[in-house]
């Protein structure tokens, strides 16, 4: 692995976990929230500096059905962390408290209010469309067995562990009603500070798992469909 | 290092975000996190509730012995002109009274015969609603005590106070830590009721509890209204000042 491929592991590793911290404004409190909001953007420009021969990309070539949709994902995800870096700036009040910048607070609210939750949704599918990619990296570090030397049984236990995670996941989402944010149909998220932060976490883990185990197998099947084509 | 981004793609990207944002415009209006929608106000005991309005101290005479100290926007903000405001609006119609806050804290004074007593800062909110949010953000963070403009005469003979209050970013407005701490609560029982737009309770609880002296005792029972319940929450106010005891 090249020094640029670590970096990038490392930097995608590092995002993943900052963003379930930064989805807990309430656990971790405002100035933090601020701070670990603002690590995130860094690293998503970095990220994106990175894996900037993607956009180069863009206009080369045909577009399959995943290819498709690995794109809307993408470019949908860039233009919500555009206006949540929007919204950061003028709802924020330690990291540029010192610009006194003055913008529609409603305005600044209800779209970092909707673009957060957008924005989780987007980044799990993302990490699932790439999820085939990253367990070859894992496997070539040799953290991670190959499936064809998984036994069945293996196979089936794991697939049962991450179906129960995404059942779990989803209702983690009906039960947070996250869905009246996403379409700002409640414009105030109920947060409950009795919940221990160890159980809001493993709420937020098992959504991240449903997207992007929906998008893994999703991109699966679009393959699949493509290679029955192709025949 | 060259980046491959041309003219037209920028602004296909651009259009894209433009649309987004418009979509997130078309809720703008319909925001508060509470305060009220118009109120039938023939279910206040208005001249009670315009007493303490108008920062009149609780009759020196009274022998109660609760308190019922309540902040509500609409008496801690000035409409030039009230005749303009579009009632259809909620943001709008938030700042006439008498507010959620000052509904809910009526009732309570006729469940409870305590003395009302509204909390005002020296300084009134804005009525615009971006730039009172803004105020009470900018607030929050730098932990201020907006000066307040009325005060209890003899906070001593009192044992039991119900404080109310809007939820604001997720926690009180300032102007409460203002109120609890110009007073010696100490002993004291204290119970909670809010008015919020879905937010619920959020950390006003947690808050609350922590700037209070440590020797009150604090009902656990809270009541959380949403705000567009607020006209029709009588039944359910009685109904909880029932399970606590009053």
């Amino acid at each position: 692995m090249s020094r640029v491929q670590k970096t990038k592991l490392a930097i995608d590793l590092v995002m993943t976990v900052l963003l379930l911290l930064v989805m807990g404004y309430m656990v971790t409190g405002e100035q933090a929230h601020e701070w670990l909001g603002m690590g995130m953007f860094l690293l998503f420009f970095a990220h994106n500096w990175l894996n900037r021969k993607w956009y180069c990309s863009l206009w080369k070539g045909t577009y399959s059905g995943m290819r498709l949709l690995g794109t809307v994902v993408n470019l949908a995800l860039v233009v919500t962390m555009v206006l949540m870096l929007y919204s950061s700036i003028i709802l924020s009040n330690y990291v540029f408290g010192f610009l006194d910048i003055h913008g529609s607070m409603s305005l600044a609210r209800n779209i970092h209010l909707a673009g957060s939750y957008w924005a989780f949704l987007l980044m799990s599918v993302h990490l699932g469309l790439h999820w085939g990619m990253l367990t070859n990296v894992f496997q070539k570090m040799g953290f991670w067995r190959k499936e064809e030397k998984q036994t069945g049984k293996q196979t089936l236990l794991l697939r049962i562990l991450a179906l129960a995670v995404a059942f779990y996941g989803a209702w983690a989402f009906w039960k947070n009603n996250l869905l009246s944010y996403m379409l700002l149909q409640n414009l105030f998220v109920f947060f409950d500070y009795e919940q221990p932060a160890v159980l809001f976490f493993s709420e937020y883990i098992a959504m991240m798992e449903l997207w992007a185990c929906l998008a893994y197998y999703l991109s699966k099947l679009l393959k699949r469909v493509a290679a029955g084509r192709g025949r | 290092m060259s980046i491959c981004f041309m003219k037209k793609q920028i602004l296909m990207i651009a259009a894209a975000m433009m649309s987004l944002s418009l979509s997130a415009c078309g809720n703008g209006a319909k925001n508060y996190e509470s305060e009220p929608q118009t109120l039938s106000t023939e279910a206040v005991k208005a001249d009670r509730v315009e007493a303490a309005r108008s920062g009149m101290a609780p009759a020196a005479d009274s022998d109660s012995r609760i308190l019922i100290a309540y902040f509500t926007w609409g008496d801690n903000t000035v409409v030039e002109h009230p005749e303009n405001v579009d009632i259809d609006a909620s943001t709008s119609a938030s700042v006439l009274v008498p507010g959620n806050v000052a509904m809910m804290a009526s009732w309570i004074q006729e469940e409870t015969g305590g003395d009302l007593f509204s909390i005002q800062v020296e300084e009134p909110y804005s009525s615009d609603y971006d730039e009172c949010l803004d105020r009470a953000s900018e607030e929050k963070a730098q932990n201020a005590r907006p000066a307040l403009a009325t005060h209890v005469e003899s906070i001593d003979q009192y044992d039991t106070i119900f404080l109310g209050y809007p939820n604001w970013w997720y926690t009180v407005p300032m102007a409460l830590h203002s109120f609890i701490e110009e007073y010696d609560l100490s002993g004291k029982k204290i119970v909670l009721f809010c008015s919020h737009g879905t937010g619920g309770l959020a950390g006003s609880v947690r808050d609350i509890k922590t700037a209070l002296p440590s020797d009150c005792e604090v009902e656990d029972n809270v009541i959380g209204v949403y705000r567009n319940d607020i006209p029709g929450a009588k039944p359910r106010i009685q109904e909880w000042l029932n399970e606590i005891g009053y």
